[in-house]
């Protein structure tokens, strides 16, 4: 592939190169192995272990002028050209941990990045006033996460193992992810029992479709525990001490689905009220969240069950305009607390096959709500004066093995399939963008489920599926991942949730040298339907459609070391 | 699927259709403990005086060695090699050699077979052999070999009639109870360049063994948690054999770092590529053979004299590991090699089952019951995996150890040691942990990435 240059824009030879050559005399640098320190101590243990990455990508697909025709989406799809580097990223993520006895210690890890495909400023269609940044340029949130170089701290948690009677609980107190359930894709995630437990890093997720769920939950602080009262019946519990929002693609970056949200713009060009400013987010405490779980695997089943109830708050948000007044206008994200989940799992091999599934039930949660609404006044915090409901969710996924055929040495697969309901409206009917009457009029008469009106009921699907050819050369196994996600019916009635005919894939090939360095190449590219009036997008069912010019290319290489 | 198939056998066995096997007579099993040693092997030397008769094994620790130390002294460090076998003069030890021996000294010119005086030096505590004489006439095999019964503590088939039977032996071989150690699984590329495929911490339970028990559903369980390559680190794993595996399957859980929780793993058995050699062997290579016995028809061929990796202390537990891993094959000037007389069981695909070996023959150890080498066949029926174990006996216990194996792919000429502990402080015998420890949970509550 080819970068053609453009005024201003990061072209590959000048600028990409002195980034890789930077990311190999820091490989070269750090040695061979992994570090684990030999203490001399068999009950200490040490060790600190650095990954490196570094991304190059660059757009392939061309500008849909009915994208950039939308002052809603103009800025994310102007930010790059067709051939430009669209990301020349590096990333290091460093993790310590120290163990004592294999039961007590600590654990710190945090993450820097530097990507010099983003500057300063952003870009849009000249022909749209308003930018959602203020003279096209990046707000301070924008360019610290994705120009840099800046960084942060993930995991820090300390953790120790008790035995009460012979009982043995373990506990972590500190910024620490925590995971329950079965489900293993984003889209399962989003109707998951899991479902908001940690924010979500998104911006990793969109830039890679196809990242394992581990890469993309970012730690909170908080207290758990878990304790296996007998062989076959184990409880957990977490009560956490902070609230952080997802991690987003930000408006006006390349990923940034649509230019107002989330945290990074100023604000948004609108048809009636001008230039409407982003005010502070309406957030909820920072503490009180908790969650249970118990978990039962009787040998009669062969297999697991788990019980949940959490209380949460949602890490994803409701957007309204809260002052719809011309010339001072604003809109705020807003987060609602105080709702509750109510979940089953069961994990069971069958006939070699892992197989998870799960149904939850949300109640009081926040539903799809018309995106820049009218909603005058600021909630009270944790609440929201849009639409609130009880939704049900379901998933089943699979994933198994295969053994050597004549096309490939071995393969993974994984599937999943999820579904969403939604039940009842207990609040914010009007804000509510559900097909039917008495909702937001944008879905009323005569509008459909391709106008991003939620439907009654959701089915989506999320497969995996990975070849692996061992040592093609000494020293190299290659693999080629492929993923799909797509809503096969129906639009669902949470934030994210999925719609129909929305979704993203990646098609790719991957080396991996000597066990130690992968280097991966992958064309990823988003799909969805939208309407449009001759010239620009008027309704997008799903965020993501607005992506759907935005295929690229990425080649990856990563270490650790 | 194999579901509906699985559930069609449980019906079968339930009205008799396969016939399980029974145990020896009180009078043939007289000759354990005679002219059998309690465990089976023959007692006697052979004809030739090449290989001595048994007298009880080594039971005491050289000296040199400090009780609870992981890694174990070479007893034998000072005797020399009798003689070797190259691709030169192997045709006239053709008749003791493995097919996988004769193809790598064939294939590899700096290949060779150094042969030392044979040492019987396996031994068991008192009541593994007890138990063994006890088992001898209650053990059974069932669903059609796959399943085994009616034993604990002992080995279950002294005298075996059938190869199920003898991969039974194998199967529970006796490595002592509860074990641990830190291991490095390496792959040594057709270059001759080692990669580290993963290293971590092993902890083994064989609840069979245990003697303070009457009996144990699971035969075989084993924790690992990986520690490199870093990019693996905080990974673990939990991996179940049920005695009645024929029925019942293997099950096993993985730790996701980053969740903190635990998945069922997809099926980590037969021709599945075990991932902790990065694909260069199948999970059912790992220990020569491991876990159900379902694909293959298993037929005992007889014994044989043959020349197999033995008292391999010195590769085992003496030697660095860039010494030990030369292009295409280990050090030969670290391998011992004895000759002795190993039970030879051949193992056919079934014709309604896949897997990408067609047909394996295995070698096992008359005084350990464990598998030391094996031939594996593709589906062309060409010779394509050599594999072999390297006993190195735990002494102090006293109980043989054959943790330590490699396969040597003879196409692609890649080849893997699996349970390299030499640098990472050998393998100690533990307590067994508490059953709650055991449960997939707990895997997930004691995780730290």
């Amino acid at each position: 592939m080819s970068f053609p240059s453009r005024p201003g824009q990061a072209r590959f030879a000048p600028r990409a190169l002195p980034i890789a050559v930077a990311a190999a005399l820091l490989l070269s640098a750090a040695g061979a192995q992994a570090f684990e320190f030999d203490t001399g101590n068999p009950d200490l243990s040490l060790r600190w272990d650095n990954t490196i990455r570094y991304n190059l990508a660059g757009r392939v697909e061309g500008r849909d002028s009915k994208i950039g025709n939308s002052p809603l989406s103009d800025e994310g799809t102007y930010s790059f050209d067709r051939g430009d580097v669209v990301a020349n990223r590096l990333d290091l993520l460093s993790e310590f941990d120290l163990v004592w006895k294999k039961r007590y210690g600590f654990r710190v890890s945090g993450a820097g990045w530097y990507d010099d495909a983003y500057g300063n400023k952003g870009a849009r269609n000249p022909a749209i006033p308003f930018p959602s940044y203020v003279g096209n340029n990046y707000s301070p949130l924008v360019k610290r996460l994705y120009h840099g170089p800046s960084g942060e701290v993930l995991d820090a948690f300390v953790f120790g193992g008790f035995d009460f009677g012979n009982v043995p609980v373990n506990a972590k107190a500190g910024r620490h992810t925590l995971y329950w359930g079965e489900s293993l894709f984003l889209g399962g995630h989003m109707h998951s029992i899991a479902y908001s437990q940690n924010p979500l890093d998104l911006q990793k997720g969109f830039a890679t479709p196809g990242t394992e769920a581990k890469e993309l939950f970012r730690p909170l602080n908080q207290l758990s525990a878990q304790a296996q009262l007998s062989d076959t019946f184990s409880v957990a519990g977490q009560y956490l001490l902070e609230w952080e929002p997802a991690r987003y693609p930000e408006g006006g970056t390349y990923l940034g689905p649509v230019d107002f949200v989330f945290n990074g713009p100023d604000g948004q060009a609108h048809p009636q009220l001008g230039f409407i400013r982003r005010g502070n987010p309406s957030e909820p405490d920072q503490r009180g969240e908790f969650g249970l779980s118990a978990r039962w695997a009787p040998q009669a089943l062969d297999g697991t069950v788990g019980f949940y109830y959490r209380r949460y708050a949602d890490k994803l948000p409701q957007t309204f305009v809260t002052r719809p007044v011309p010339g001072s206008a604003q809109y705020n994200l807003i987060y609602a607390d105080e709702i509750d989940l109510l979940g089953v799992s069961l994990a069971k091999n069958i006939g070699g096959v892992s197989m998870g599934t799960e149904f939850s039930k949300r109640i009081n949660t926040p539903l799809n709500s018309v995106a820049l609404g009218v909603a005058p006044g600021l909630p009270a915090q944790g609440e929201t004066k849009g639409p609130r409901g009880d939704t049900l969710h379901a998933l089943v996924n699979a994933a198994g093995v295969v053994s050597k055929t004549s096309v490939f040495d071995a393969a993974t697969w994984l599937a999943e399939l999820q579904f969403a309901h939604w039940s009842k409206v207990r609040s914010g009917a009007s804000l509510f963008q559900g097909l039917g009457t008495g909702f937001a009029p944008a879905c009323g008469a005569g509008k459909t489920k391709w106008d991003n009106c939620t439907t009654k009921n959701y089915v989506g699907t999320s497969v995996a599926f990975t070849p692996t050819w061992y040592q093609v050369m000494p020293g190299v196994d290659l693999s080629a991942p492929l993923t799909y996600a797509v809503g096969l019916y129906g639009n669902a009635p949470t934030v994210f949730g999925g719609n129909q005919g929305l979704g993203n894939y990646s098609v790719g090939v991957s080396a991996d040298v000597f066990q130690k360095y992968r280097l991966d190449l992958k064309y990823i590219d988003f799909v969805g339907h939208y309407k449009d009036n001759g010239t620009a997008v008027t309704v997008a069912n799903g965020l993501t459609t607005f992506l759907k010019d935005r295929g690229f290319l990425s080649l990856t290489f990563k270490t650790t070391f | 699927m194999l579901f509906p198939s699985r559930i069609a056998a449980a019906l079968l066995a339930a009205t008799g259709a396969f016939a399980a096997h029974a145990a020896i007579s009180a009078d043939e099993a007289k000759a354990l403990g005679t002219t059998l040693t309690p465990i089976g092997a023959e007692r006697g030397a052979n004809k030739d005086g090449t290989i001595p008769a048994y007298t009880g094994g080594m039971t005491t620790p050289p000296a040199g060695f400090k009780a609870g130390d992981g890694i174990r002294p070479n007893p034998f460090a000072a005797e020399k090699p009798k003689f070797s076998i190259d691709a030169k003069n192997m045709a006239q030890h053709a008749d003791k050699l493995t097919e996988g021996t004769k193809a790598m000294l064939q294939k590899y010119p700096s290949f060779r077979v150094d042969v030392y005086p044979t040492q019987r030096s396996v031994a068991f505590p008192k009541f593994v052999t007890d138990n063994t004489v006890k088992n001898a006439t209650k053990a059974k095999t069932n669903n059609d070999g796959r399943s085994m019964e009616g034993a604990h503590a002992g080995f279950p088939f002294p005298i075996p009639k059938t190869g199920n039977e003898a991969m039974w032996n194998h199967l529970v071989r006796f490595n002592g109870a509860a074990y641990e150690s830190k291991y490095r699984n390496l792959n040594v590329d057709a270059n001759g360049r080692a990669a580290l495929a993963t290293e971590g911490n092993s902890v083994q339970e064989y609840p069979f063994w245990d003697n303070a028990r009457t009996s144990a559903d699971t035969y075989w369980r084993l924790k690992l948690s990986y520690t490199a390559p870093a990019r693996r680190a905080g990974e673990a794993l939990l991996l179940v054999d049920p005695l009645d595996i024929g029925t019942k399957d293997r099950r096993a859980w993985s730790y996701l770092p980053g969740q903190r929780r635990v998945k069922v793993a997809p099926d980590l058995s037969h021709d599945t590529p075990n991932p902790g050699t990065a694909g260069a062997n199948t999970f059912d290579d790992i220990f020569i053979f491991n876990g159900s016995m379902e694909r293959f028809d298993f037929k005992l061929v007889g014994k044989k004299e043959m020349y197999v990796p033995y008292n391999a202390y010195a590769a085992v537990y003496q030697s660095k590991q860039d010494e030990l891993l030369k292009p295409s094959h280990l050090n030969p000037d670290l391998v011992r090699w004895e000759l002795h007389r190993v039970w030879v069981v051949e193992a056919t695909l079934k014709a309604d089952k896949r897997h990408v070996y067609s047909k394996r023959t295995f070698y096992l150890d008359e005084d350990s019951w464990a598998a030391l080498a094996s031939d594996a066949y593709d589906a062309r029926g060409q010779l394509w995996r050599a594999s072999f174990a390297y006993m190195a006996p735990s002494y102090d216990l006293p109980a043989p150890y054959t943790d330590m194996f490699s396969n040597h792919d003879l196409v692609s000429r890649v080849y893997s040691v699996t349970g390299y502990i030499a640098e990472t402080g050998g393998m100690r015998q533990t307590k067994a942990l508490p059953e709650r420890e055991w449960t997939p949970d707990a895997l997930a509550g004691s995780g730290v990435r």
